[in-house]
């Protein structure tokens, strides 16, 4: 009876969720000027990445978390496709298509909702917003 | 003292019920959003070829959005396999709850 008490799944965390929702909207804001040269907006970028990996590592400590934690890696790593991705690619490239972002944001934002949409599953079952949609829940 | 294979049959229906019905609501809901999820990005990978044909996207642009929405993918089942668990310590919890409340009415 008692091993059946062990959680599969960490429970919910409120910094990683703060962390998901303030990054999803920060990541937007500085994507939203990445049509400009990367030189003018490189600290805001640095900043960003600082935040996103230490979002990424925060995940990772907490034990039972692997799901979350592997979401985290997927968003921030820089070889990837996602924030950290973008945000390397406008680093390297010196600037981005304005018809690139405009089809880029809303995909990074919708993986920020499946983090999210996680968490907030930690709590009690739900749906969620419309990229990370939780099936079951109401 | 109730016979105790009544106790345990008892048991084992009320498990049974409960977990055939949150898996096949859950099971159902997941199709469902799986076959939406395939239709949006489909609608969205022949709008890049679209947009990569009259010079709004770069061929470097579509194949970048193309290997995000292959992220995508992968952090959606993060979601699914995580919210699974979430339901399995919810049902653990619930089958718990069966368990004590069939041996507080068999022994009082």
């Amino acid at each position: 009876m008692l091993s059946a008490c062990t959680p599969t799944i960490a429970a919910y965390n409120v910094e990683t969720y703060r962390a998901a929702t303030t990054l999803k909207l920060e990541t937007d804001t500085v994507l939203q000027k990445a049509s400009e040269p990367f030189a003018a907006h490189e600290s805001e970028v640095t900043a960003l990445e600082s935040k996103l990996k230490a979002a990424t590592d925060l995940a990772a400590a907490i034990p039972s978390n692997g799901n979350a934690a592997a979401q985290w890696r997927i968003m921030s790593d820089p070889a990837g496709h996602m924030a950290g991705g973008t945000l390397a690619r406008w680093r390297r490239d010196g600037t981005l298509g304005a018809g690139f972002l405009t089809e880029q944001r809303p995909q990074i934002a919708e993986g920020f909702d499946y983090i999210i949409c996680l968490e907030l599953n930690k709590l009690a079952e739900r749906k969620c917003a419309a990229g990370g949609v939780a099936p079951g829940g109401e | 003292m109730a016979d105790f294979t009544d106790v345990l049959k008892d048991v084992a229906d009320q498990v049974a019920n409960l977990a055939t019905g949150k898996l096949t609501k859950y099971k159902d809901a997941l199709v469902e959003d799986a076959q939406e999820f395939a239709k949006r990005k489909q609608a969205d990978i022949e709008r890049w070829a679209g947009l990569v044909k009259d010079g709004t996207l770069t061929l470097a642009d579509a194949e970048f959005l193309a290997l995000g929405a292959k992220d995508l993918v992968e952090l959606r089942a993060q979601t699914y396999i995580g919210i699974a668990k979430t339901q399995i310590d919810r049902l653990k919890g619930e089958i718990a709850s069966i368990v004590m409340k069939v041996a507080i009415g068999v022994l009082v």
